[in-house]
Parts: structure tokens; sequence; C-alpha cells
């Protein structure tokens, strides 16, 4: 599943608890279920921060910061 | 016959004598071409000439005397033999022209002939090559032409061949010799340029240059050829035909011969500014690069953040209304208490009710009971035995 897909599960369960009609249990097993959702999604960005901090370091091995061309 | 033995004085003399004797030589004209005219100071000095012989002619007073190169001409005058030099020349008292030079005019003939046969047009001149590696020259190898061209190629360009074909440049045979030479470049694979040169003369010096034959030989030539002939203002049917006149055969060197420093310079300069330029795009492409990487890491942890502010944001929204919704359930739950809590039966009892059962039937009506029956009073807090001693009924029943 993906985070954006994850994120939509969690709307639909803030709407629904949302609803006037809805009984103690089903609130709760609501409850429960959107922290299962919410730890996919921390996980998943966990990752993306993760996957982001080793490709700007492979680049920085290969791009030196380019010099001022007025400099020789 | 017994030969007579002079001195030259005395045979030099003997020779004047006769010719001063004749009668006829003391006052005659003679008609021919002027060549070699020049002043001397008051005195004009020319040669008279026709296809078969020249004669020297002296003028005393040069003012008046009309004529020049190439004219043709009656002189009136005195035929002088001088002892001192064994010479002869003719003094004129006056001259007379009677047209243009007979050389001349060939001239122009054979010049309207050729430029009618299209061998001078402009179209079919080559334009002399910039950077001739190997550059042949047809001219006396010896001399001040062969000198300037070579000093001037020189100083312009140590590396640039030059090869030379020595030739005539006048007189018999010259003509062949300059067509050989022109010719002769031809033949190799490796001459840039060819350049004919000569340098200043009379009419009939410059002869060979004026001839059909070295008009079709430089029309022929599959090479460039610059023509160097003669004065700056000498126009020969060679420069008419050439692929380039040029007034010296110094500037015929300037021409053909490229300066090897400049172009080492413009070249060096050159290799700088493809380096500079090459350089500031290889530098630019790395910014941009860079820039690019930035702007994408920037960009990406951006939406990173957003992300997590939307999922943060969610799970608050599900807590509270999951918080909400328990405590509207706390509230009704503790609502039922409160109404049950009302009907609860032992807090009658705490209110001093009492339960009273006879047996195992619960009393509620004074009807169910006899006086003297025993009967049980259940308190909240324990129980009573008792007798019943009296009852009433009461009045209006509720």
């Amino acid at each position: 599943m993906t985070f954006e897909e994850a994120l939509q599960k969690l709307e639909k369960i803030k709407d629904e608890l949302d609803s006037p009609e809805i009984t103690l249990d089903k609130s709760l097993s609501l409850y429960e279920e959107s922290v299962n959702y919410t730890k996919l999604c921390l996980d998943l960005l966990k990752q993306t921060e993760g996957k982001i901090v080793a490709v700007k370091s492979e680049i920085d091995k290969i791009i030196e910061r380019p010099l001022d061309t007025d400099k020789e | 016959m017994k030969t007579l033995t002079l001195s030259v004085v005395q045979f030099n003399t003997f020779v004047k004598n006769i010719f001063d004797a004749e009668e006829f030589l003391h006052d005659i004209s003679i008609f021919g071409e002027v060549t070699n005219f020049k002043i001397s100071g008051a005195n004009a000095y020319f040669d008279l000439k026709d296809e078969g012989a020249l004669l020297s002619c002296v003028k005393f007073g040069a003012d008046g005397l009309n004529i020049k190169n190439g004219d043709r001409v009656t002189v009136f005058g005195k035929v002088n033999f001088y002892v001192k030099s064994g010479r002869l020349n003719f003094i004129v008292a006056r001259a007379a022209a009677a047209g243009m030079g007979d050389l001349y005019q060939k001239f122009l003939e054979l010049k309207e002939k050729l430029e009618k046969q299209g061998l001078f047009k402009e179209e079919i001149k080559k334009s002399i090559p910039k950077f001739a590696k190997k550059v042949g020259v047809v001219t006396s190898e010896t001399g001040a032409v062969i000198r300037d061209i070579i000093h001037v190629a020189r100083r312009k360009n140590p590396y640039t061949d030059i090869i030379v074909f020595p030739s005539k440049v006048q007189g018999i045979g010259a003509e062949d010799e300059l067509c050989k030479g022109i010719e002769y470049f031809n033949s190799r694979n490796d001459i840039d340029t060819i350049i004919v040169a000569r340098g200043g003369g009379s009419i009939e010096d410059l002869a060979p240059f004026n001839t059909e034959k070295i008009v079709k030989s430089i029309y022929s030539s599959n090479i460039p050829v610059i023509s160097a002939v003669g004065h700056e203002t000498d126009f020969t049917l060679s420069d008419f035909a050439s692929d380039l006149r040029v007034p010296t055969p110094s500037v015929a060197a300037e021409v053909a011969f490229f300066d090897y420093f400049e172009q080492l310079n413009f070249i060096g300069q050159l290799a700088e500014t493809n380096y500079y330029f090459v350089s500031k795009l290889l530098k630019q492409n790395q910014n941009n690069l860079f820039n690019f990487q930035s702007q994408v890491i920037d960009k990406t942890k951006l939406k990173l953040g957003e992300s997590k502010s939307k999922l943060f944001s969610l799970v608050k929204d599900i807590e509270n209304l999951a918080d909400k919704n328990i405590k509207a359930c706390e509230n009704k739950i503790n609502a039922s208490i409160a109404v049950i809590d009302k009907l609860n039966p032992l807090k009658i009892l705490k209110n001093g009710y009492a339960v009273i059962q006879q047996g195992n039937k619960r009393l509620n009506s004074v009807n169910n009971v006899d006086v003297g029956e025993n009967i049980l009073i259940k308190l909240c807090d324990g129980e009573i035995s008792a007798t019943v001693t009296n009852k009433s009924l009461k009045e209006n029943n509720l």
C-alpha cells in the first residue's frame, strides 16, 4: 500500500467517526484500525527520508560545488 | 697588296674623314622607331631602330623635341664618327613624328586579338591562395628581382618553400624559357602559386612578356599566376593574362606569402578564446546541474514535510473524534445510572420504607393479614419479627 492510499483510509475512518449514529464498539475498532495505518504511514515517511539522504550523499560524491567562473 | 699598320688614332681619324667627306651624309633624314629615349643634362639621347638595325642618336638642346619611346619618327641631321670612342652616332637637328611606334602598334593589335579570344576575361581569373605552401618563381636567377622576392618572402614566412625556375627575361629565347618555367611548375603537383617577374626595361626588353606564347602559357596554367613585370607604369600582355598583376616583384612576394607569425598569433588567440568559452560552458553546465539537484532535493524534502503534516493532522482529528465518541457514551451511561439509581429499592428502604412479609408472601394490603398473625418486617439493615395487634383500612385508598 502506498502512503497516499493509507492516508485515504485514515480520511475514511475520520469521516466514519464523525457520523452521529456510530456505536462505541465501531468507534473503538475504527480507532484501532487507524493506529495501524498511522504506523504504516510513519514507516513509509521514514523510508523516504532515508532515501533522500542516501541519494544526496551519492550525488555529492560526484559533483563538487562548482567554482565561480570569474575566479581561475 | 701590302697592308698598312696604323695607330688607332690614325685609323679612327681616317674613318672619320671618310664620313666627313661624304656629302650625302651631311644632311640626311632617317626614318625609324624611337627607343631607349633619355634626357641627360640639356641633351636628348635615344636610339632609332627598325627590324634590321639600330642607330644611336643625340639632339643637343632637347627643347622642342617632342618624341618618346615607340614613336615612329623621321630625324634630320648628320652622321658623326668620334675618333676618341670609335663610335658613330647621328646628330639630330630636328625630328618629325610619324605616328606610333611599330612595336607598340603590334602590341596593341595583339592585345586586341587575344582579348577577343577571351584570354583576359575577369571571370576565368583564379584567386591567389592565401596560405601557399610552395611558391614557384620564374625569373632571372641573378639580379635584384629574385633577391627582393626572397627577402620579402622570408621576412613574412621562414617556412614556405620558394622554388626558382631560372629563366632569361629578355632577348632571344626568353619567351621559351619563361613558358617552360610556367609549364614546369604546372607539371608538379605541389606548387600553389607561380610568380612571373622581371624588373624595369624598354619595350624591347619587355618583349618576351608581350608574346602570344606567354599569354597562352599563363592562360593554360592550372596554378594561379602573379605577373610582376617592369616598372609600376608598364603593362604587358602577361599582366593582362595573369590571375593577378602587381606593380613590383616585392608586392608579388607580399601577396603570395602569408605572414607566418601573424597567423601563429591569431591561432594562439583563437585557442585561448576557445578554451575560455568551453571552460565557461562547462562551468555553466556544472552550476546548472548542481542547482537542479539542489532543487530536486529541496522539493522532495518539502513534499515529505507536507505528507507528515497531513498525517499528523489526520491522526489528531481521528483521536479527537474517538475521544468525543467515548465521552458521548460516558455521558449516556452516567445519565442512565442516575435514573437507575433513583429507582433502586435499597435507596427507598433507606428512607424508612419497609417490606412486610407473611410467610413467603409480601404484604401490600391490610386485607391480606389478620390480627394476631405473625409478620416479618424487612428494613434496610435487618428484619423485625412482629404480631399484628390492630389494623385499619384507610379511606380514599390510593
